[in-house]
């Protein structure tokens, strides 16, 4: 009787994220400045469109931090309560090089945004949204998901100027509180940039960012 | 017995494999581009691999990192590894060995047929 058992990948993936951490062993120098400046451009993107949109000024610089990806089989697992101790709506979009390769859940980067539930409505009107419902589990992840979709597609203008190649949007997903299945991220990335964002001395933003280093760029000529 | 060969670059794969063919070496020759895919590869068919020969610098998952989760999975940690990479540093051998042991060899390419072939031999079953 064959008793062979393949290996659980989900338990090698974790070993080797965990053995790469603890000896420090990536991401390398240069990956790292690469995906801190496309963090500093998403950041870019949120400010321009406040500037446009809102007279809110944001009480201090945004708070660029990494942070480790607690992985689910092959997804991020997500626990949006942790954001503010607080109800909160979030919604994702994933970005990929066409249809087809979102179709595969290949992406080259995630984007989630955290809400508070009960600012959705003001978030909301700073951006000159109209009034939603935060009550009502439908009104909430599509207002979330406004916004999710107003600043990855702002986004990704400021990664045309960095010469990156325009890439696809996946339609977004909203959740409350939690995504009991995780949400899907580009593979083999470890670490994620999370971005807070104050208004009148408060976090009242908060976003996460999941990127490959190598992203497709415009041919130079 | 199979012969697990992770590089990102095809060129480099298919020199390599042509040299084992060229060399007479009849075990099948697996193949990965990058670190996520070998961990694929190995999941399914670690029983039947008697060496793998592990490119360090590719996308997604850099082989060194492959090296440290294989060392602390029980099933795989006696698998016979050998970097193969462009990297000839000092710095890079030393962090090699610290991460695995009991490394099997450490190749630079350009590498000559007869290094690749002199440092694989002792492990094919």
């Amino acid at each position: 009787m064959d008793d062979f058992e393949p290996l659980d990948l989900g338990k090698f993936r974790d070993i080797v994220r965990r053995e790469s951490a603890r000896l420090r062993l990536r991401p390398g120098p240069d990956e790292r400045e690469i995906t801190f400046t496309l963090a500093l451009a998403l950041s870019a993107a949120v400010k321009k469109i406040f500037y446009e949109k809102s007279a809110t000024v944001f009480s201090d610089e945004p708070r660029i931090m990494i942070k480790p990806v607690v992985h689910y089989a092959q997804r991020m697992r997500i626990d949006a309560m942790e954001k503010y101790n607080a109800p909160s709506v979030f919604s994702v979009i994933q970005l990929g090089v066409n249809e087809e390769a979102l179709g595969r859940q290949e992406y080259q980067m995630t984007v989630i945004i955290y809400l508070e539930r009960k600012f959705l409505p003001e978030f909301l009107r700073l951006l000159q949204y109209p009034y939603i419902d935060s009550d009502d589990d439908l009104e909430a992840k599509d207002g979330c998901g406004a916004v999710v979709n107003l600043i990855v597609g702002q986004y990704k203008n400021e990664m045309a100027i960095l010469g990156y190649k325009d890439l696809t949007m996946s339609h977004f997903e909203s959740f409350i509180n939690t995504a009991v299945d995780g949400v899907g991220i580009p593979k083999g990335v470890f670490d994620k940039y999370e971005i807070d964002f104050e208004i009148e001395e408060a976090n009242r933003l908060v976003i996460e960012m999941m990127t490959l280093p190598s992203l497709p760029k415009n041919i130079q000529r | 017995m199979k012969i697990l060969v992770v590089d990102d670059s095809l060129l480099d794969r298919k020199l390599l494999i042509r040299v084992l063919m060229k060399s007479g070496i009849t075990q099948e020759i697996l193949q990965a581009e990058d670190g996520e895919q070998a961990m694929e590869v190995l999941a399914t068919n670690y029983r039947d691999i008697c060496l793998i020969l592990l490119d360090w610098q590719m996308p997604k998952m850099s082989g060194i990192e492959l090296m440290a989760g294989i060392v602390k999975v029980p099933e795989l940690s006696t698998l016979p590894i050998i970097m193969v990479t462009a990297s000839g540093s000092d710095e890079n051998k030393r962090m090699a060995h610290q991460v695995n042991s009991n490394l099997a060899g450490y190749l630079v390419k350009p590498y000559k047929p007869e290094e690749l072939l002199a440092a694989i031999k002792p492990f094919l079953r």
